[in-house]
This record gives C-alpha cells, sequence and structure tokens, in this order.
C-alpha cells in the first residue's frame, strides 16, 4: 500500500527537507555527545521508515544504509573520521536531490542512488 | 474507541491516524513518549496507543515501561510501531508491557487485525 495523497506527500518531503538540513549541520559541527550521534541516526531512521509508506524504495535504500552506517558507529562508541563525514555528506546531498524530484515529479528517480553502496561497503568494513 | 498515535514523524502520525480513522476510531498524536506520557497525566485514556520505538525526549520502551508502572494507565492496550532493522528488539517491548507489535509500513488490514487481536 502506499500513498499518493498530496497533503501527505508534502508532509513527508517537508519533514525529510528539514530532517537532512539538520543532518547537514551536524555533519559540519564538531562532534559532540552520544546524543549528537543518537539524533543523526533517527533522522535517516525516520526517512527509511516513512519511505515504505509511499513506496520509495531507492530513497528508503540510501538513507537504511546511512542509519546503518550511524548505528555501526554508534556500537563501535566511535567518532566519525574526515572520509566517513564526507561519504554522509554525499549521502545527504543525494537524498535531498531524490526528495528534489519527489516534490516535483511525484516518484523518485529511476536509479539506486551510486553512494547505496559505498555507505553498504563502510558499514561491512565497520562492523567487528 | 480512542486510538493515541505516539510518532516523531508528522508524516507518519498523519498516515497512521486516517487509518484509524478510516478504521472508526477517535484518534490523537503525540509526537515523542514524553509528550505521550503528559497526555496520560493530564486524564486522556485511549483504549490503544500505536508507539514508534525510536524518538527523542522519550522512546518508546521508555514509555512504555511507564505507562505499564502506573495502574491508573492498565487498561491502554499498548502497540509498539517498528521497522525491519529492530525486529529483533521486539522482545524488549513485549518484556516492557507492549501487547503487539506492528511492522512500518503497514497497512489498513494489518492495522485493523493487530487491533482486533487486542479484542478492539
Amino acid at each position: 500500500m502506499t500513498y499518493d495523497d498530496a497533503e501527505l506527500l508534502k508532509a513527508f518531503i517537508t519533514e525529510s527537507e528539514s530532517n537532512m538540513a539538520e543532518f547537514q549541520r551536524w555533519l559540519h559541527r564538531p562532534f559532540g555527545t552520544a546524543d549528537d550521534l543518537a539524533n543523526a541516526f533517527r533522522w535517516m531512521h525516520t526517512l527509511a521508515g516513512s519511505c515504505g509508506f509511499f513506496g520509495f524504495v531507492h530513497l528508503r535504500k540510501i538513507a537504511r544504509a546511512a542509519e546503518n552506517c550511524l548505528g555501526a558507529l554508534r556500537d563501535r562508541g566511535g567518532v566519525p573520521d574526515p572520509a566517513l563525514l564526507a561519504l554522509l555528506g554525499r549521502a545527504a546531498t543525494d537524498i535531498r536531490r531524490f526528495l528534489a524530484v519527489i516534490a516535483a515529479a511525484g516518484r523518485e528517480p529511476d536509479a539506486p542512488s551510486p553512494v547505496q553502496a559505498d555507505l553498504e561497503r563502510w558499514t561491512k568494513g565497520a562492523r567487528p | 474507541m480512542k486510538a493515541f498515535v505516539i510518532d516523531d514523524s508528522r508524516a507518519v502520525r498523519t498516515i497512521l491516524r486516517r487509518l484509524l480513522t478510516e478504521l472508526g476510531f477517535e484518534a490523537r498524536e503525540a509526537e515523542n513518549g514524553k509528550d505521550g506520557l503528559a497526555a496520560l497525566r493530564e486524564g486522556y485514556r485511549p483504549d490503544v496507543a500505536l508507539v514508534d520505538w525510536n524518538m527523542p525526549e522519550m522512546d518508546g520502551v521508555s514509555f512504555i515501561r511507564a505507562v505499564r508502572a502506573e495502574p491508573a494507565y492498565a487498561a491502554v492496550r499498548l502497540v509498539v510501531i517498528t521497522t525491519e532493522m529492530e525486529v529483533g528488539r521486539v522482545a524488549e517491548a513485549l518484556d516492557a508491557g507492549a501487547q503487539e507489535y506492528v511492522l512500518k509500513p503497514l497497512t489498513k488490514d494489518t492495522l485493523r487485525d493487530k487491533l482486533a487481536a487486542l479484542g478492539l
């Protein structure tokens, strides 16, 4: 079951854009507490969870890949290094591209995000 | 019948409220466990609360534990809303006092079945 109702879609886009803007600000702040990481994780988690209601398969996969990446970082109590911050920055940029396409066309791009595989590779390498 | 939707995502709350309304429930929303608990303390008594897992301020399991610790809220059925990523932690929610769980994204039929299983 998917939702193509304009009001719901607008709420999804607005909320997701806001969360991604917060996420991008987080990427550029000095790394602080575990709560900061929990917030970043939750922004991706919320996006991935919401995508399922609308049938946005590719967007859901990249958000889930970013969520898993942040979850792996959290589990090992790590601090994101510049390479990971750059990777997450690419993910946020691509997610916003997806959201812009959805806002304009009402559907997501046909192809998956090229950043998804990089996130999955990082997570696989980070897991013990 | 009254249903309480507790989820930090406005889009998800809107979808769930619509589904519940279509199923004949009078739905109310809160955006995290802390606000949900405040509503109960103010006297709101839903028949069922659908509770997201991952929320700011107070997460779903903390909310469930707080509700189950208060005898005045014993009649409130608790359903945790989770994702495929969290399904391994469902036992934690059930141990805390949730009666059911549903996976996102959920359909009206799924929700109807879960609520019917709770006698609603």
